[in-house]
């Protein structure tokens, strides 16, 4: 007979992280009557940010059985096309990271380079007017997908932009129907074994002991088991991610909600703006070393689009990661196991990947360590992939308008990025990876929207002659233009797609672990 | 800036089919911006005397516009389903193959269920659960059906031939305007960006833009590079059998006493080749670490020093090919294009490197210490967990290795922990269910004489 699997697991702390992990057990696990218990501290709170997200979490919510428009009602969700870069390059420009790809691709080739050709002599050309997302989105227009392969308008996928704490009381909701018991209490002890040194309890501020065989720490930035009982190291990379503040405020919205995340370099880091149905979410992420608080703060309150509904609220943070998220029998998810700061979105996926991967490598009663090896070691790679886009954003600017600009510009960065935007500025050049999040089409739109462009190209696009290449972009612009420009407007397909009632509801498709289709 | 194609002429040595396969390839990709070709007939002839390659060549064939009925007509090419393996000890045999094993259910991998299958105490082998295993062990065929909802859209086949009669067919693929040259090298001048010039013993002399060293000898390279021993040429033991006829629509593969011996039979004759993958006699897999140097790139059989034990040889041109188109020059700086090339390169050849491994383990004492670090890794977890770990650049799919597992007589400990819910009843009746669908299935289609009889030679 194998092992049994841990029976009784502890979740601790509420927030995003908490409730996706209980969500997420209680339903995948449930023939095999798991106690799951979750504690959690009203008086701490949560994070209470976390509003963007990639088209991955589709796929989670379909894993748990939730209907989208119970989930886009529940969140008050809007739908993301992808993300506004205003400014990062240069002041003044801007592009849009799309969830989905550009162009038609030529004879196996990228066609980053049939533009790059193409753009020698029309060097107003732009990369992402042959991106049915980005024109969509820029049109404010939305619609599903379409389900047929090699449609102009199927080459794309979405996620959302969602109130995290709805989300939070959503997924709680469903976690607690499917059996798993909540505890409001704060954790003022933790217990562990003399001799292996695994976590045996917790006690709560009101003398509470609460026991268990695993216990997964989603404590937030405290991180109270991984970090403050077993130790486990933080490394470092502020040095290459220098943001460390935000100020987050909400504000009314000052007109329909834009299908996409609005990201804005300022001199010492950059502010977002997140379109919900009821309001927008705003903050000032920037760097504490370039940046004093109350100049953020000015930064920021120059910049609302509406009145602001909360007191501003400051979070503090440094971006890396824990040398390792599953340690003994504690495993770490979110904020408690490192955060690579919020420009891409990632922490609700990275959150999303280790409980998915954790449930494939779930523990047992007896020795877990070539599991928890292997789990740390994916993670650990999900984490450096990662890290190396979004060092990219900051490191492929010709910004020198400001020290922080200066140093991200000029500083050195991991040789794996080095290499990458070596190659693909003397030939086009990306590595094809199979494993990590961003792939080539989303390395193409950072570094050909901040200015980085290719000096040759595949030899393959020299087939056309000038004349004929210009004639074949011209017309697959105007395609996809004219297709994009068919789809309704974002917030009529919302109002169509928030419905409760079955009947009439467009059919949504289904969801795909990719960034750039909803295809498997 | 570019200018057309960088690459105006193209000088490719070298004997058999992968000098053939490349120039058609090129030719091909590259339609009107083709460079100029220049065909050295040079070395001996490298190539095994027949070959038996997996599915992905179909592709490739596509690419190259070579039509199939056209293709297996004229070189006489039979079927191939997969590999028997059958072990020198009392180890039970399997069949090995591309085609799914099972089906996946409740989105949990078919190995999973096969491994609860065996807890509950069932009694089958995981090729049981395969369409080209029935189809093989029974001497049948069926081509694969484009309707996903048929059971035999689950075949996945390539082709068994011999390798004269397909150098015959490229050659005659080939669109004219290529040299074909068989002059003797004499000297090969160099300089700094690489070879120079290629002079022969008759006083004719050429130079070129690009070199690909297709010889065994690497005729070409050698000039610019001492870096790799010399390749091991491989031993085939050939055996006049008429009374199997056609052949089986499959391959033997037998392993153990510190050798592998692969068994082929075709056309009335029968093809041995013996391994011996004794870690003391076999010599140090050594890779070329830089088979693209300055302007010369080598491809096919002189890019290591024994070749893949495994690995279909025109599966590894083909993919050296793309290769090789991908990393394509931009301008006539070859730095980068071979910096990805070679890397490329040698991601590959590790995992090649641990399927070879693996093989040579079972052949073996089973000794550890042979395998590579990335097989021992993959080994450590799918035991664990029945999981394969994440690599990039993959010959072979996850399923793949989860089945070449198995067919070694390796097994999980554990399935999926999300399988564990489900109740033995169910599962039993599914798997039972799915195995009796592939046997009738099989048992249909017709053999492999009567489907060749009929759809290839009539
Ligand atoms: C500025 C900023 C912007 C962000 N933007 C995005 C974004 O756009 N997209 C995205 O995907 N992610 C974003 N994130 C990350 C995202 O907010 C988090 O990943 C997500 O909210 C998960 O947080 P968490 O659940 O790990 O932690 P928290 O929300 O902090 O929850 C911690 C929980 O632990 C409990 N707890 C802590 N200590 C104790 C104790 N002693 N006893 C009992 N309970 C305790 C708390 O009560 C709380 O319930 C952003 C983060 C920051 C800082």
């Amino acid at each position: 007979m194998p092992e049994p699997l841990a029976h009784r697991i502890l979740i601790v702390g509420g927030g995003t992280a908490g409730w996706m992990c209980a969500a997420a057990l209680s339903r995948r696990f449930a023939a095999a009557n798991l106690h799951i218990t979750l504690v959690e501290s009203e008086q701490i709170g949560t994070v209470g940010v976390g509003e963007a997200t990639i088209p991955h979490l589709r796929y989670f919510n379909e894993r748990l059985g939730f209907r989208e428009p119970d989930f886009l009602q529940a969140t008050n969700a809007t739908y993301k096309l992808g993300i506004e870069f205003i400014n990062w390059g240069q002041v003044g420009e801007a592009y849009i990271h799309p969830f989905g790809v550009f162009g038609k691709d030529f004879r196996d080739v990228d066609f980053h380079h049939l533009w790059t050709r193409h753009r020698q002599e029309h060097p107003e050309d732009s990369l992402f007017d042959y991106s049915i997302s980005v024109l969509a989105a820029a049109n404010g227009k939305f619609a599903y997908p379409s389900g047929k392969k090699n449609d102009l308008l199927s080459e794309y996928s979405y996620a959302f932009h969602i109130d995290a704490s709805r989300y939070a009381t959503f997924l709680r909701r469903h976690a607690e129907s499917w059996g798993v018991k909540r505890v409001e209490g704060k954790i003022t002890q933790v217990h562990q074994h003399t001799d292996t040194g695994d976590i045996t309890k917790l006690t709560l501020d009101n003398g509470t002991a609460l026991e268990a065989e695993f216990f997964i720490d989603c404590s937030g930035f405290q991180s109270l088991l991984l970090s403050k009982t077993l130790n486990t190291d933080f490394i470092d990379w502020s040095h290459w991610l220098p943001c460390d503040r935000a100020i987050a405020v909400p504000t009314s919205s000052d007109g329909p909600p834009p299908p996409y995340t609005k990201s804005i370099a300022h001199s010492a880091g950059w502010q977002w703006r997140i379109p919900l149905q009821h309001r927008t979410g705003n903050g000032h992420v920037y760097s504490s070393n370039y940046m004093s608080d109350d100049e953020a703060l000015a930064i920021l309150r120059k910049d609302l689009p509406g009145e602001e509904l909360a007191e501003p609220r400051q979070l503090k943070f440094t971006a890396g990661r824990r040398r390792h998220t599953w340690v003994k029998n504690c495993l770490a998810v979110g904020l408690s196991s490192g955060f690579l700061e919020p420009l891409e979105s990632t922490s609700i996926y990275l959150i999303q990947a280790a409980i998915m991967k954790w449930m494939e490598f779930f523990p047992r009663t007896g020795d877990n360590q070539v599991r928890r090896d292997e789990f740390n070691q994916q993670m650990n790679m999900e984490y450096e992939r990662i890290k190396d886009f979004l060092i990219l954003h900051y490191h492929a600017t010709r910004r020198a308008d400001s020290p922080f600009w200066n140093y991200c510009r000029t500083m050195d960065v991991p040789e794996s990025l080095r290499i990458s935007m070596d190659m693909f500025r003397k030939v086009g050049y990306l590595k094809p990876y199979k494993h990590g999040l961003f792939m080539v089409p989303s390395w193409v739109a950072v570094l050909i929207g901040q200015g980085i462009i290719p000096n040759s190209w595949h030899p393959a696009v020299n087939e056309w002659d000038a004349d004929a290449l210009r004639i074949n972009m011209e017309k697959l612009k105007q395609q996809m233009k004219a297709a994009a420009s068919q789809l309704p407007d974002h917030l009529t397909a919302l109002q169509r797609h928030c419905t409760t009632t079955n009947s009439n509801v467009e059919p949504w498709p289904k969801a795909a672990m990719s960034l750039y289709s909803v295809f498997s | 800036m570019n200018n057309k194609n960088p690459i105006e002429h193209l000088l490719i040595a070298g004997r058999g089919f992968t000098p053939l396969l490349t120039a058609l390839f090129l030719q091909k990709k590259w339609g009107s911006l083709a460079p100029r070709m220049t065909l050295l007939q040079c070395g001996e002839n490298p190539d095994p005397p027949v070959i038996s390659c997996v599915s992905s060549i179909k592709q490739f064939h596509k690419e190259l516009g070579i039509a199939e009925k056209d293709f297996v007509r004229k070189t006489e090419a039979s079927f191939h389903l997969g590999t028997l393996y059958q072990f020198s000890d009392d180890r039970p045999e399997f069949f090995m193959c591309e085609a799914p094993y099972g089906v996946n259910l409740r989105a949990i991998r078919f190995n999973h269920w096969y491994t609860r299958y065996l807890n509950a105490g069932q009694r089958a082998q995981l090729d049981d659960f395969c369409m080209n295993a029935q189809l093989a062990k029974r001497g049948h065929f069926a081509p694969t059906s484009p309707k996903p909802e048929s059971v035999y859209s689950q075949i996945c086949y390539g082709y068994k031939l011999l390798s004269e009669r397909y150098s015959n067919y490229l050659l005659a693929q080939l669109k004219p305007g290529f040299d074909m040259l068989s002059d003797e090298i004499q000297e090969i001048q160099t300089d700094l960006n690489g070879i120079h010039t290629v002079h022969f013993s008759n006083g004719k002399s050429i130079s070129a833009d690009l070199y690909i060293d297709c010889s065994r000898e690497r005729l070409l390279n050698s000039a610019l590079t001492g870096t790799c021993s010399e390749p091991s040429k491989e031993d085939w033991r050939i055996e006049v059998t008429p009374e199997y006829g056609l052949g089986p629509p499959h391959n033997l593969l037998t392993l153990g006493n510190d050798k592998l011996i692969f068994t082929t039979q075709l056309h009335g004759k029968t093809y041995h080749q013996e391994v011996t993958c004794n870690p003391n006699q076999l010599p140090k897999w050594q890779l070329d670490p830089q088979p693209w140097q300055k302007n010369c790139v080598t491809i096919g059989p002189a890019t290591s020093n024994r070749p893949a034990l495994l690995i279909d040889p025109l599966h590894l041109v083909a993919s050296s090919l793309f290769r090789l188109y991908t990393s394509w020059p931009t301008t006539m700086d070859f730095e980068t294009p071979a910096a990805i090339y070679n890397e490329s390169f040698s991601d590959e050849w590790s995992r090649i490197a641990d399927s070879d491994s693996l093989h040579a383990w079972a052949a073996c004492n089973r000794n550890d210490k042979d395998l590579t670090d990335a097989a021992k890794h993959r080994m450590r977890v799918f035991i664990n967990d029945g999981r394969i770990p994440p690599y990039e650049n993959e010959t072979m799919t996850e399923d793949q290795w989860a089945t070449l597992f198995f067919a070694l007589g390796i097994k999980p400990k554990v399935a999926d922990p999300l399988s564990e819910g489900s109740d033995d009843h169910w599962l039993v009746a599914q798997l039972d269910k799915l195995k009796e669908t592939l046997q009738a299935a099989a048992q249909q289609a017709p053999t492999m004489e009567i489907f060749y009889q009929n759809e290839v030679i009539r």
